[in-house]
């Protein structure tokens, strides 16, 4: 018992001293306030400035920093510890600081919506810096979670795809406090494929993807690594990753077929040839017709051949004189792969000539 | 387990698959009334066994040349026929699905009198399942380093990997079971140097799934990575390890589903089966659909735990074991279907988000209406949505809370012009508490393109937002921003090339004392060539520009990417380039940085001296790194080089 009062004095003996020693070497904090989210952690990177280093090449340390309530001068109110030490032998130390929800909370059960981080350095002096709690829209912009995954719709956050597949992309979902410029960018296999530089709103949440050019290398097969690295705001944790792997098949290139006749949007006969181009490998066509704002496909067919003519037994039951349609064109390999795909064009069948 | 899928394989692969092709003999069609068909294979509604059953179809009468047209479930495959004497085959091109097929004959004999037949018929893959299937792709990679300059501990003199997918499927009437599977071998002369694979024999990710669908009653259990939606309120898109049950009987449904709540990679550590006490999010919902008057009732129910810092994909701030519970109940109902759609969802959560700490649970409401809607060329979507301060779902970490506004997004899609407004205004501090001020966001954000030159693409999008604080207590500093950013683009594009540009400008303007404005640029240049076949080359130089007003410190980041696939030798020889140069420079001097990196690969196909299904390839790689800091004064150059062999291999039944 006797010993732990020694301890006490003697821990507000050297909070003391250090306190006045930072005054007298005019210490700083950057920043010197922050606001810290109410109902969530926040990250902050912090900067010390000492200036005056005791002795050349003197080692600055400090062991711990803590969380201390207001209103005492000698001994901090402590409500929270980081037991990370920090130490320099320069004018200069940085840390990535989190004010861990539980903190935030302590502050407000106990009736304060303030509260400081302080850190004795030894040869350096008390450093103080100033917590406000907020709610989260303006709260120091930090990170608070990155989610990555690939497929949009799915959020597999693994995938597989053939060689040379083009559009593959990867997402994150990036949830933070505040507002501010979110500065990163994308890495797959140690290469930078884009730079973000952009403000996010205060919504809390942000959804970035890899550019469409150029997208996410698949030339070779294998295991590929992607990150979103951030910059800035710095964060306390580490950045996740994600993998997805190259098969050591071709994706078979899929090709644009142009269509020949008839011109999109004209009108023509029941007995029309529709013609495309031949296109290298094509084993087979498929010629579909759609209607309606949907394009559902009301009729279609196979052909070895680069043109087509509606069988005049067909017209009357499936399709009507006037009435817009969609035809485009698939061609498949040997394999049935489908290596050419034409864009939608339209036609109208005209009423056929009274004799 | 293990024992499980051992034997689902050995049954999968020692299925009787019977011959592919149907009977050899043609059968008089006596029961169709098509008396033009005097014989088919397959006869009118026999059951074929087979995945491209051949059709013979014979006439009593020949048609007249060229007036024949075959339809096959509605498709004209008269040009793929083989015409043979009084009749025609057919090899069909793609797998005919199993179930019920209608076959048409329409002609005219020479005298030009219409002749028709039709006749019905049934496929299945094996005799004794409708639907049975199996097959796998699979590539193997073994790498031998040539030369690498940094010794970095991970980089391997000599690695094997092998990963690929097996999949099958059987269905027998309304029952199905369908697996996937994506095994993974990995062995190296190193530590691997990311966390998401282990050496060894893995099974990176699977699915089990049983279905059963009759006409009232619809059941389908998942087992292994499935994605769990019920509620924006309470999950959504969680693709997680676990199981997952639904289940459909008239107009009710039912969802159950326990999942893990950390994302998990491979078997090796865990299946997933087990109830894991720590990390685990259990929950399920009860819907009730009302056609008569287009109304859908939800209630969902979930409950969990986390005490995952970072998982496969995920990192997160927040540590500790988080518990909590959610309950929603969700209504919607198409007023007017399609033009008129009304949302509503409101949710209750209890939160503790350390278990280990002196605080309890915490718990809030959360509650929301949305109307939405499409007319013509406008969509829309009007919405008030409001978050209690404690308000959060152990499945949906990270979510907003302590927020109460109205959100408006519009959407108009004409010929050769697209324009989307979302406008929005919002507060915080929902529950008025004195010791924290309030803070009011109006974002407000347009988005516009112009699509009249199919060739010539272009747009701009505008963003607004201003942030204010009030009551403010003592002692806090005011935030009072308004942002500006705008963004302009244009494209032109040509068959062998394509070009962009983009540039985005924003400035943050500090309307408080401390008058910390920012803004940055942010420039991209598209550029992509196709000069031959085969061969693609990209550029995009990107420049960013970020800017304290207050200090004038500029810092510039030039980012510029190439990207280059080519075949010299088509199908034969492939070079593929990925690069990227980066230089960054501050004009206070505290930025001087230049790095630049090239990853490229050589490789030659030997398909050619290989069966078909078999795909080897031999290839030489490189990855080159170069990274100079002119403020530390420090320089690194590494080139690595590989030789890689490749295979892979494919089979399916």
């Amino acid at each position: 018992m006797h010993s732990k009062k020694t301890l006490l004095f003697l821990c507000i003996l050297i909070t003391a001293f250090f306190s006045i020693a930072s005054t007298s070497y005019g210490a700083s904090t950057t920043p010197a306030t922050v606001n810290a989210a109410y109902g969530q952690s926040t990250t902050v990177a912090l900067h010390y400035t000492f200036p005056v280093v005791v002795g050349a090449g003197a080692t600055i340390t400090s062991p711990y920093g803590q969380f201390c309530l207001p209103g005492t001068v000698a001994a901090c109110d402590s409500i929270g510890r980081v037991n990370i030490p920090l130490t320099t032998t320069t004018s200069l130390a940085s840390e990535v600081l989190t004010i861990p929800q539980a903190v935030v909370e302590r502050a407000l059960q106990r009736g304060f919506n303030s509260f400081t981080y302080e850190r004795n350095f030894l040869n350096g002096g008390l450093y103080s810096l100033k917590i406000n709690i907020t709610p989260g829209s303006v709260a120091a912009f930090s990170l608070r979670r990155i989610e990555l995954y690939f497929d949009h719709m799915q959020r597999k956050n693994e995938v597989m795809v053939q060689r040379n597949h083009r559009g593959l992309k990867a997402y994150a979902d990036i949830y933070y406090n505040g507002s501010g410029i979110l500065n990163g960018y994308w890495e797959v296999d140690g290469l930078i494929i884009e730079r973000v530089n952009r403000f996010v709103l205060t919504g809390g949440k942000v959804t970035l993807s890899t550019p469409t050019v150029p997208d996410l290398p698949t030339f070779d097969p294998g295991y590929h690594i992607v990150k979103f690295i951030v910059v800035t705001p710095e964060t306390s944790f580490e950045v996740p990753e994600m993998v997805y792997w190259v098969k050591g098949t071709d994706e078979p290139a899929k090709r644009a077929l142009v269509l020949t006749t008839p011109q999109d949007g004209t009108n023509i006969p029941t007995d029309f040839s529709f013609t495309w181009e031949k296109m290298d490998k094509a084993a087979v066509y498929l010629i579909s017709f759609a209607k309606g704002e949907d394009k559902t496909i009301c009729f279609s067919a196979l052909t070895r051949d680069t043109s087509y003519r509606i069988p005049s037994s067909i017209p009357a039951e499936y399709f009507t004189v006037g009435e817009k349609y969609f035809w485009s064109v698939k061609g498949y390999d040997t394999e049935n792969n489908m290596i050419a795909e034409s864009g939608m064009q339209t036609f109208h069948f005209q009423a056929a000539a009274k004799p | 387990m293990k024992t499980c899928w051992l034997f689902l394989c050995v049954v999968l692969f020692f299925l009787p698959l019977a011959p592919v092709y149907a009977q050899e003999e043609t059968a008089p069609v006596t029961d169709t009334g098509n008396a033009w068909i005097l014989s088919s294979s397959p006869a009118p509604n026999e059951e074929v066994i087979g995945k491209k059953p051949e059709i013979r179809v014979f006439f009593t009468s020949p048609p007249a040349p060229g007036s024949m047209t075959v339809l096959l479930d509605g498709t004209d495959i008269t040009p793929m026929i083989t015409l043979v004497e009084n009749g025609f085959t057919y090899k069909p091109v793609f797998i005919v699905a199993p179930g019920t097929h209608e076959l048409s004959v329409l002609a005219t004999d020479t005298a030009g009198n219409a002749l028709q037949g039709a006749l019905s018929f049934k496929t299945r893959h094996t005799k004794t399942l409708e639907e049975a299937s199996v097959s796998a792709d699979m590539t193997g990679i073994y790498t031998t380093t040539l030369r690498k300059d940094a010794h970095d501990g991970t980089t391997p003199y000599n690695a094997v990997t092998v990963e690929g997918t097996v999949q099958g499927k059987i269905r027998e009437g309304a029952n199905e079971f369908s697996f996937e599977g994506s095994p993974v071998y990995v062995e190296q002369d190193k530590p691997l140097g990311t966390g998401s694979v282990e050496k060894g024999l893995d099974l990176r990710s699977f699915v089990l799934r049983g279905e059963h669908k009759g006409d009232q009653l619809q059941a389908k259990a998942e087992f292994g990575d499935v994605s769990v939606n019920e509620t924006p309120f309470t999950v959504q898109s969680l693709l997680r390890r676990g199981l997952k049950i639904n289940l459909g009987y008239g107009n009710g449904a039912l969802s159950f589903f326990t999942v893990r709540a950390p994302a998990i990679y491979g078997v090796r550590n865990t299946w997933g089966l087990r109830y894991e006490e720590d990390s685990q999010i259990t929950g399920g919902s009860a819907g009730l659909s009302l056609p008569g008057i287009r109304t859908d009732l939800k209630a969902t129910f979930l409950t969990g735990e986390d005490d995952s810092t970072v998982t496969y994909g995920i990192s997160g701030i927040e540590t500790g074991r988080r518990t909590g519970d959610v309950a929603s109940l969700r209504v919607t109902s198409q007023i007017i279907p399609a033009m008129l759609i009304a949302d509503f969802e409101a949710a209750y959560s209890q939160y503790d988000f350390d278990d280990a700490d002196a605080f309890d649970e915490v718990s809030d409401t959360a509650w929301r209406v949305d109307l939405s809607g499409a007319v013509n060329e406008y969509t829309y979507d009007l919405k008030y949505e409001y978050f209690g301060r404690d308000y959060e779902s152990i499945a949906l970490q990270g979510g907003t809370k302590d927020r109460e506004g109205v959100y408006f997004t519009g959407n108009a899609m004409f010929t050769n012009h697209s324009l989307s407004i979302l406008a929005s205004a919002f507060r915080d501090n929902v529950d008025d508490l004195s010791i924290m001020p309030r803070t009011t966001s109006i974002p407000l954000s347009l988005d516009y393109n112009y699509t009249r030159f199919a060739q010539v693409p272009m747009g701009f999008s505008v963003q607004h937002e201003v942030i204010k604080t009030k009551d403010e207590p003592t002692g806090f500093d005011p935030v009072d921003t308004m942002t500006d950013s705008i963004t302009g683009k244009i494209g032109y594009v040509r068959e062998k090339w394509s070009t962009g540009l983009q540039a985005t400008y924003t400035y943050m303007n500090d309307k408080t004392g401390t008058d910390l404005d920012t803004s940055t640029g942010n420039y991209t240049f598209t550029l992509t060539l196709t000069p031959v076949e085969n061969w693609t080359i990209s550029l995009v130089p990107n420049l960013v520009q970020q800017k304290n007003e207050d200090t004038d410190v500029r810092t510039d980041t030039y980012t510029t990417t190439l990207d280059l696939r080519s075949q010299p030798v088509k199908d034969l020889i492939f070079w593929d380039v990925m690069a990227s140069h980066v230089v960054a420079d501050a004009t206070d001097d505290s930025i001087d940085t230049e790095t630049t990196t090239v990853n490229t690969r050589l490789a030659y196909s030997l398909k050619q001296f290989f069966p078909p299904y078999l795909n080897p390839t031999i290839a030489l790689k490189g990855d080159y790194q170069k990274t100079k800091d002119k403020i530390a004064d420090t320089e690194t150059d590494n080139l690595t080089i590989f030789l890689a062999f490749e295979l892979n291999a494919k089979f399916g039944l």
